[in-house]
């Protein structure tokens, strides 16, 4: 479904990927690991157009997307999940999931979308006119998603989903994700957790000083030594 | 007789960047002055420090030019007195030429805001030079060429322009700028440098004292606005009055301070003064204040725009006294732009269009034949002045040997040497200090036109 | 006397809002100040004068025109001295020169088209012509009409940024313009549709402005860019509400400083109210402190 070839992205003069190849299978969870400042997000922003890569092809359903604009990226059904959630603090809860609306032009659908999101997320419902800022980090990360999905999203990008949250708010977040899976949405995951991420994940690449250094099932991966002692810890 | 001098140049640090800038021009002067076959001057222009204080360095610099045999005064121009010393030693051979006829041309220069907010007033200035340099090039004697330039409204381009005739061009005497702001940040530069300067619209006080190489045909406010206020006490029976000026604007205080002394003397009372800055479009609360004190008349001391704006305002919000003004309200433009709310109003003009001497019957004809306009008193204190240039330039005797510097100071003393001319204004009396007065007369607006008050 | 100085304050503020509300919203998703804002307005109200006074037309269409020409205007401003910087990231300061080098462009075009002067309005060509009379109080017509024409239009504008999707989509820039695109606003095209408006409220201002005070010249934005930088630093920066709230109240303590204090001082009182707000509260009257974006 997407497709990168050797793409490189550099900030200035300092190269954050380096001739990075990766696949994204139609409806699989794939999983991109790797330690703080591996390059990550710059992968996550590179496919979402934020970045535009030095060299490098990336492909998505067949079609070319490398240097399109972010919104017109956007357009083609790659919605990202932003690192921090990046939720509009100043705007209410119901806004913030018609900005994810955004480009779609069926009203009606909007509004019957909008609804479903309220019952997934009760809490959010409970806030649907206050501002969006005032909301717990675990909430603010469940409306980023919902936000997102809002959007009727074909490859969903979930850059760091558990950052900052407390450990029962990260297992709703990850349960959140596994029921979209189930629904038949592509992930591409960023996780530092990776044992979390490889469990709910098919496929897995590990990032290392903006390379790939390993990649494989999820289920080899987690079996790996290196991810063993890596980034699952010397249990 | 060939003399190799060799001068060392030392500026000295904390005079001012305005002087060093001024070295540059006087070196190329030095260097042109001194013809190849009397001396060449090798200049080695240096940076003179000292770690010394301020003092020390005056010292220093006193010294020095002791040593060097040039004639030194302290004070902001002392670069260019010493320099100019520094020529004279060098050109003294140069000096002992004979004598020649007198020029062909006088080289003049003219500044004035053709474009810019105050552009308002430089129309009827242009039209005058043309006039009066037509006829000044049809008498005997040395021709005028003057050269305008635009300094659109502001000091700084004002400044500029002076700058270049000075030094660039060696102007042997500049007319302009326009207004008093200008003319204080701009005349002081023709002042050090020994230019005179013919002023034709400047009406504000003081511009004189910056120095005797300043003159003017413009009239000051402050010596016709009390015949405005006796006018006014007179004919109309004014009793109290309201003040209103612009004071951010040199002109509109001197007018405003005239008004003032006037009123006093006269036994009228002040109910209250406002003011407005330039630029100002709404005057409401000001002068709903006021209308609240219900003078006679209101005195306004402000340029044309803000007059305008004062009058018509004072009308919408129902005040019906009667307006006393100064020189913006002569100006035919403010009249026609305030319409119906200046009627009855009052000021004192040193021209007026129906004057009956001989010189201003003709010059308003021709004026009108040549420009299908009528001309203001701008443009005849103008016209006057090119004519008194044209005068001191014939008596002044310059020749083609005399160098720039002497030329213009002999322009000047033939200037000051004019005590009184009769021409477009009138009979003109010039005070010690350079200003004229003129008899003027007082106009009051009567269904739309100016009409003089006998 | 007290009734017709309120009177008097309320007018001026209407200005000021009218004005402000533009520099404002340009601030708030930009984080620049528009420099060449008060050109605009100076251009809106010459171009209604030479249409009506010059091509014979009527009020209305002179300022239908007018003002959509301000809002291309706009356009232009942004695509000539915005857009370019924007897309090299150049930071704060560039913009602020490259907008003021605009307004210099903008003041000498309409010096050579429309001359140096102050131009006089037709008088035939002006609607709501006389004055209400209310005991002792006096208001022109046009007066009335340009408090009238600033509520409906603060309102509109209001209406536009809090309900509508475009309002939608400048409140997410302003907020952050990267996650904005993730979600796929097209930056580029709401920012130019931000300056159509906002320079097209100039326009509207520079109009009434200009009529009602029956003179227009190419230096009549230099004094009210001034103004309209205290009134959304006062009322804070990028809040519409803060832009009206801050008109108002500069209008009134000027007012009030003629009344009570000296005309020599007022000025001073709008940048004296403006100091104590900032020492007070540096984010403006209804500012959010927002966060430092890195």
């Amino acid at each position: 479904m997407l497709e990168l070839r050797n793409v490189t992205t550099a900030y200035d003069q300092i190269v954050a990927l380096k001739a990075v190849s990766l696949e994204v299978k139609a409806s699989e969870v794939t999983c991109l690991l790797g330690a703080n400042g591996a390059g990550k997000s710059t992968l996550i922003n590179t496919i979402s157009g934020l970045l535009k890569p030095k060299s490098g092809e990336l492909s998505f359903e067949g079609r070319a997307i490398t240097g399109m604009r972010a919104s017109r990226i956007a357009g083609l059904g790659i919605v990202q999940v932003p690192e921090g959630r990046g939720i509009f603090q100043q705007m209410t809860v119901h806004e913030n999931l018609l900005m994810g609306a955004h480009l779609r032009k069926d009203s009606a659908g909007v509004q019957r979308d909008v609804e479903r999101h309220f019952e997934r997320f009760p809490r959010l419902a409970e806030r649907r006119n206050q501002k969006a800022g005032v909301m717990s980090g675990g909430e603010q990360q469940m409306l980023a998603i919902a936000r997102a999905l809002m959007a009727q999203p074909r490859l969903l990008l979930l850059d760091e989903p558990s950052m900052g949250l407390a450990p029962l708010m990260v297992e709703d977040v990850f349960r959140a994700v596994r029921e979209i899976a189930a629904e038949d949405v592509t992930i591409l995951l960023v996780e530092q957790n990776a044992r979390l991420a490889l469990e709910i994940s098919d496929r897995a690449y590990v990032l290392q000083n903006g390379e790939i250094a390993l990649s494989g099932s999820a289920r080899e991966l987690m079996e790996s030594d290196t991810i063993k002692d890596a980034y699952l810890g010397a249990a | 007789m060939m003399y190799n001098i060799r001068l060392t140049i030392l500026i000295p640090i904390g005079y001012g960047r305005e002087d060093k800038g001024n070295l540059w021009p006087a070196l190329d002067t030095l260097a042109r002055d001194c013809p190849e076959r009397h001396a060449k001057p090798r200049v080695f222009p240096a940076e003179w420090r000292s770690s010394a204080g301020r003092r020390k360095t005056r010292e220093e610099f006193l010294m020095f030019t002791k040593l060097a045999g040039a004639p030194a005064r302290l004070g902001r121009n002392v670069i260019g007195l010493s320099v100019a010393g520094l020529i004279a030693a060098a050109s003294g051979p140069a000096a002992a030429q004979e004598a020649s006829s007198t020029i062909e041309t006088a080289d003049l220069g003219a500044v004035y805001a053709l474009t810019g907010p105050v552009a308002i007033y430089s129309t009827t200035i242009q039209n005058a030079l043309k006039m009066a340099l037509e006829d000044v090039n049809g008498m005997d004697g040395p021709k005028l060429d003057i050269a305008l330039e635009d300094d659109r409204s502001n000091k700084n381009d004002a400044i500029n322009v002076y700058q270049k005739f000075i030094q660039r061009d060696q102007k042997l005497l500049i007319f302009g700028p326009l207004i008093g702001s200008q003319t204080f940040a701009a005349a002081p530069l023709a002042q050090r440098a020994g230019v005179p300067v013919m002023l034709t619209s400047v009406a504000t006080p003081g511009v004189t004292d910056i120095g005797d190489y300043i003159f003017r045909t413009s009239v000051e406010s402050a010596t016709i606005i009390p015949s405005t206020v006796e006018a006014a006490v007179d004919k109309l029976g004014i009793e109290t009055v309201a003040q209103i000026y612009t004071n951010d604007d040199q002109f509109s205080i001197g007018e405003y301070e005239a008004f003032d002394g006037a009123l006093t003397e006269n036994g009228v009372e002040i109910l209250g003064v406002e003011t407005i800055r330039t630029g100002d479009v709404d005057f409401s609360a000001q002068l709903t204040k006021i209308k609240s004190l219900d003078p006679d008349a209101i005195v306004i001391s402000s340029q044309g725009e803000e007059s305008v704006g004062l009058m018509t305002q004072a009308r919408e919000l129902g005040i019906d006294a009667v307006f006393l003004g100064g020189n913006a309200f002569n100006s035919s433009g403010v009249l026609k732009d305030a319409g119906e709310a200046m009627e009855n109003a009052m000021s004192a003009t040193p021209w007026f269009a129906s004057q009956e001497n001989e010189a201003n019957l003709e010059f308003v004809k021709r004026y009108r034949e040549m420009f299908d306009a009528d001309p203001d008193w701008l443009a005849a204190q103008t016209y006057d002045a090119v004519m008194i240039v044209k005068q001191a330039v014939d008596a002044a005797g310059i020749t083609p040997d005399d160098g720039v510097a002497d030329a213009r100071t002999k322009l000047r003393d033939a200037l000051a040497a004019i005590e009184t001319y009769d021409g477009v204004l009138g009979k003109i009396e010039f005070t010690d200090n350079g200003d004229p007065v003129v008899p003027g007369a007082v106009l009051q607006v009567k269904n739309g036109k100016h009409e003089l008050v006998e | 006397m007290i009734a017709q100085q309120i009177i008097n304050a309320l007018s001026q503020g209407a200005y000021y809002a009218l004005f402000a509300s533009g520099l404002t919203l340009i601030f708030g998703v930009l984080d620049i100040l528009n420099l060449a804002h008060g050109a605009i307005f100076m251009w809106g109200a010459l171009m209604s004068w030479f249409l009506m006074a010059e091509m014979g037309m009527g009020f209305f269409p002179a300022l239908a025109i007018s003002v959509v020409a301000c809002g291309v205007i706009g356009i232009l401003l942004d695509r000539a001295a915005f857009k370019p910087l924007r897309d090299r990231a150049a930071g704060h300061l560039p913009p602020l020169v490259s907008s003021l080098a605009v307004s210099f462009i903008l003041v000498n075009l309409a010096e050579r088209f429309f001359g140096t002067r102050v131009v006089r309005f037709p008088s035939d060509a002006v609607p709501f012509s006389g004055t209400l009379e209310l005991g002792d109080v006096r208001l022109p017509m046009l007066q009335v009409a340009l408090m009238c024409v600033s509520v409906v239009l603060m309102f509109a504008l209001w209406y536009m940024v809090e309900r509508t999707k475009v309002g939608r989509s400048i409140r997410a820039l302003q907020e952050n313009p990267d996650v904005a695109r993730l979600m796929g606003v097209d930056v580029e095209r709401t920012i130019a549709w931000m300056f159509v408006v906002a320079s097209a409220l100039a326009g509207v201002a520079g109009v009434f402005l200009g009529v009602a005070y029956n003179s227009a010249s190419p230096y009549m934005g230099h004094w009210i860019d001034l103004k309209g930088f205290a009134v959304i630093i006062l009322g804070g920066m990028g809040s519409i509400p803060g832009a009206v709230l801050g008109g108002l109240l500069i209008a009134f303590a000027e007012t009030a400083t003629v009344v009570y204090l000296s005309s020599d001082y007022r000025d001073a009182a709008a940048f004296v109210v403006l100091m104590a707000m900032l020492l007070i509260k540096p984010s403006g009257l209804l500012g959010s402190s927002r966060e430092v974006r890195a």
